[in-house]
């Protein structure tokens, strides 16, 4: 099958995913009373009297099928309603948030796969050996780690102990002047990116110098699981026919396992490894809110917190068509590791 | 396997062995306890940073910028930043005033009529200038926005006798604030609201707006027929929620919802020198960094929850101001006509597995309940001695409050008498059980439901009360639904005046939780309405003195404590003080300063 076709197909695919994600997250929220969602609107006991009101303004006691045609309606012109939490456009909250996370998410994954590849095949490369039995245990140790304890422990030794060393949130209060300057271009609102397209070195350094430690955090915790996945696949692949062939002819025993071993046993990460960046991408709470680092994983959470609908669905809609999106990308990329695999075809 | 590959294993192996070590718990002193350890009393020096740079972190965003939409602690702050109003309160002072946009007034002798005289030669931020018409045009803008749920009544009632737009005709609304040359006048319903009218103008919502800048910005245009446009509007309908032009001390420089808010200096203010460049509000939700923020000077002022002010204790860089008397009230509420669909109340009878929908309507319940509770463990443990116990809703700061009111105490023997007297002595032989409910994250109220429950199953282990958190947007709309037996809330004053803590706590058909828990005493009503038109101080002390009575006599709640709160700068920031009917956080900035010596 042609590329093209291939991911035509699956964008078409598409339409009937989302419409199965907002059929089922509207028909949980609908399992709250009209009351509960109409508390939304309400801030202080002040406003009890005017639930009903809000209720019939909302039309939150209509049949499901009156508020979701509603709902739709809006989508299809284009308008995903307005986000409570973010006090915007729930479109708006999603670009609004989603920098934040992807600033994150662009160092953090690098680091969490290669990482995780590199011990996974060092260990499986020296299986039952004190170096494979040590690098799983740290790696597992980290995994064990929870992110709060973590993150509050880094924070409270690099901000509290080195004073100020490492700070938490996005930007120094100097450098958030500088970049809501008019000098400053927001091109992506990514503040790495947009530093270096405004060849500005201090914001740069100072966006760097927040991001080290939620960055840390994030890789400590999940690099055991691609390290884990790396060193099985290797295993079973170091195992395989071709490799004792390999060694058979004389290879030196880093190609048999840089060339041979390595680049077969890549295939279940990368699978693992897409979903990995597509699960920072759509936020991930703790490591946000520990660091005040406000992402699209912190503005969900609280919009499920205050049941925000409309921001719910609008983050699952985002959700959805980041993961199509990311196993759309996943797959083509199995066609550049492995000849063997072809799109639209399972794998041989 | 080749020898290279091997070696760079075990450096990697070391290298995050060793990062293991660094960061595994117990393992070894961290530096920061070493610090501790090491620490002279004073604490942590801290460094002077940002100058000319106010930053306060907080929790909670604004919900809106317009004056007239928010109703919120944290809007209303902001909104006292970038707009000003006819007058202010005069320093600690809840009942005396200074003038701000109006440099003159006076109260007519008919009672009923206001007059200010508005200062000339006000700039607003975009460059207008301040007209008595800009104050006419504010107020009637408010009234015809009067949102569901707003601060608007309070203009409504006063001037119109009335709850809202809706009661209203345009001339009505017009009729009540005209102007009169350099004067703006009032005319109010009944000469009793006087004394409130002008605490009412010291609130966000009676800031001044610019007619001509807000008209060119589509908002209401001045007109009967543009006014229903503009009625009840969504929030970001109104240009005003996210823009902003006033004549206050700060402009609207950014508002990143959710993130922060950045106010500049207003270099056109009518009043002086304003004290900081730029005021920034930032929103951390995690405690730990607004502490090191603090700590480390990158915040001159932070919100501190009351379960962490041991931490910041001993820091001599901090200058903490302690023991400032709240306007707010907490109480375990009764509901005396439980929701037939209720699942907190179990079987719904008076079987030892439940209890019946009028359950609290029976007086010896309630009191058995109220001397239930550990009220000086609750101070002591809860809220560290920083509270003051109340006998009704007329608490201390507000006018007539009586010092000497009756209020239960914890009495365990009392407390089992009224409870084996109640409902002919079947709730002591067959006991009861039910849900008591508060809302998620507010730890006092889980602890003091705690202790309540605690102390009740001690009486009697076939008393038995679980305790649920909630979420606060489930919360508000169970209490309206009626489906909670009992539950723990509380209420803040919109302005200190005994009928804004006697009216929701107590009267029946207009007290917000007295209607939603079908709490009725004839005598209460009638003397709420006694007391809201009483004019003559004397006459008024005697009502609400008898109120707090009857209050005691047939509670409504369990009257817990009025609590004092703290406020934390770093030692650059001066000028504080504490007006209790400023309740944001960090309060009246406009005098305060920041500098290093």
């Amino acid at each position: 099958m042609e590329l093209r076709s291939y991911i035509i197909r699956r964008l078409v695919l598409l339409i009937p995913v989302l419409f199965g994600v907002t059929v089922f997250i509207f028909g949980i929220t609908m399992l709250f009373s009209p009351g509960q969602r109409a508390s939304l609107y309400v801030t202080s006991p002040r406003q009890l009297a005017d639930l009903p009101a809000i209720i019939e303004r909302y039309g939150l006691d209509e049949p499901f099928l009156t508020q979701y045609g509603t709902w739709i309606g809006q989508v299809l012109s284009g308008n995903l309603g307005w986000s409570n939490v973010a006090s915007m456009p729930v479109w708006d909250a999603i670009w609004h948030y989603l920098p934040a996370t992807l600033d994150l998410a662009i160092f953090a994954a690098p680091l969490i796969i290669l990482t995780g590849i590199f011990l996974g095949s060092t260990a499986a490369a020296h299986k039952d050996r004190p170096l494979d039995h040590g690098t799983r245990v740290v790696a597992i140790f980290g995994w064990s780690l929870p992110t709060f304890w973590l993150g509050l422990l880094l924070m409270m030794v690099f901000y509290g102990y080195f004073r100020g060393f490492l700070p938490p949130g996005r930007l120094s209060i100097q450098m958030d002047m500088v970049v809501n300057s008019a000098d400053f271009i927001r091109y992506t609102h990514i503040n790495t990116i947009d530093a270096i397209l405004n060849l500005n070195g201090p914001v740069l350094l100072d966006t760097l110098r927040h991001l080290i430690l939620p960055v840390i955090t994030l890789s400590v915790v999940n690099v055991a699981f691609i390290m884990r996945l790396m060193r099985s696949s290797m295993l079973e692949s170091l195992g395989k026919g071709y490799i004792l062939t390999a060694r058979a002819k004389g290879l030196p025993e880093r190609v048999v396992v840089n060339k041979h071993a390595r680049r077969n046993a890549l295939i279940p990460v990368i699978t693992v490894s897409g979903y990995l960046f597509a699960a920072l991408a759509n936020g991930v709470v703790i490591t946000e809110t520990i660091f005040n680092y406000k992402g699209i994983g912190w503005w969900a959470w609280q919009s499920a917190v205050r049941l925000d609908i409309a921001s719910i669905l609008g983050f699952a809609l985002f959700n959805a068509v980041l993961f199509v999106g990311v196993n759309l990308v996943v797959d083509i990329l199995y066609t550049r590791i492995d000849p063997r695999v072809r799109l639209g075809e399972a794998v041989q | 396997m080749s020898k290279r590959f091997s070696k760079m294993g075990w450096i990697v192996l070391a290298a995050l062995l060793c990062l293991s070590l660094v960061l595994m718990p117990g393992c070894t002193t961290s530096p920061a306890e070493q610090e501790e350890e090491e620490e002279e009393p004073g604490g942590p020096a801290i460094p002077y940073k940002n100058d000319g740079i106010f930053v306060a972190m907080t929790i909670g965003d604004i919900a809106s910028l317009d004056p007239a939409w928010g109703y919120d602690t944290a809007s209303g702050e902001q909104t006292d930043y970038i707009y000003e109003t006819l007058i202010w309160w005069d320093g600690e002072s809840a009942d005396q005033f200074v003038n701000v946009l109006a440099d003159d007034w006076e109260l007519l002798p008919d009672g009923v009529t206001y007059r200010f005289h508005i200062r000339d030669g006000v700039k607003f931020h975009e460059g207008g200038d301040l007209s008595p018409e800009d104050v006419e045009y504010s107020f009637e803008r408010a009234m015809i926005q009067d949102r569901d749920g707003g601060p608007l009544w309070m203009f409504y009632v006063p001037l119109l006798g009335v709850g809202g737009y809706g009661d209203v005709t345009f001339a009505d609304i017009d009729a009540a604030v005209e102007v009169d040359g350099e004067w703006v006048v009032f005319t109010l319903d009944d000469g009793a609201f006087a004394a409130p009218w002008l605490q009412i103008l010291c609130g966000p919502w009676a800031s001044i707006v610019d007619m001509e800048w807000c008209i060119t910005n589509e908002e209401w245009d001045g007109t009967e027929g543009d006014a229903p446009n503009h009625n009840n509007p969504e929030r970001q309908d109104s240009y005003l929620f996210d823009h902003s032009n006033g004549t206050g001390h700060w402009k609207l420089n950014l508002w990143d919802p959710a993130i922060q808010i950045k106010l500049e200096k207003f270099d056109g203010y009518w009043g002086g020198a304003v004290p900081f460049d730029w005021v920034i509000t930032q929103i951390v939700d995690e405690w730990t960094d607004r502490k090191l923020a603090l700590l480390n000077g990158d915040a001159d002022h932070v919100y501190v929850p009351r379960q962490y002010i041991d931490e910041l204790e001993g820091i001599a860089d901090l200058t903490i101001y302690k023991g400032l008397p709240q306007l707010n009230l907490d109480g375990f509420f009764f509901n005396q006509d439980i929701s037939e669909v209720s699942t907190y109340v179990g079987s719904g009878t008076l079987d030892g597995n439940g209890i019946p929908r009028d359950f609290f309507t029976d007086l010896d319940v309630r009191k058995g309940f109220c001397y239930a509770f550990e009220y000086d463990t609750y101070l002591e443990d809860i809220l560290k001695n920083e509270g003051e116990q109340m006998g009704s809703p007329i608490i201390d700061g507000l006018a007539h409050y009586n010092p000497d009111a009756l209020m239960y105490e914890y009495d365990l023997a009392k407390a089992e008498e009224h409870l084996k007297a109640a409902w002919g002595g079947e709730v002591w032989e067959k006991g009861f059980k039910f849900t008591l409910v508060y809302n998620t994250g507010n730890d006092a109220r889980k602890s003091g439901s705690e202790i309540l429950a605690n102390n009740l199953f001690a009486i009697n282990p076939k008393f038995q009360v679980s305790v649920l958190a909630t979420q606060w947007s489930s919360t508000l709309a169970q209490i309206v639904s009626g489906v909670y037996p009992m539950f723990n809330i509380g209420w803040m004053a919109d302005y200190p005046d005994p009928d804004n803590f006697a009216t929701p706590f107590l009267h029946s058909e207009e007290g917000l939780f007295a209607h939603y828990l079908s709490y009725y005493n004839a005598e209460v009503d009638d003397l709420i309405m006694q007391g809201r038109y009483e004019l003559d101080p004397t006459a008024r002390k005697a009502i609400y003195y008898e109120l707090q009575d009857l209050a005691y006599e047939d509670p409504a709640c369990i009257y817990l404590f009025q609590p004092q709160g703290r406020r934390y700068f770093t030692k650059y920031i001066k000028g504080f003080y504490f007006n209790t009917m400023i309740p944001g956080n960090p309060g009246p900035l406009h005098d305060m300063s920041k500098s290093e010596s």
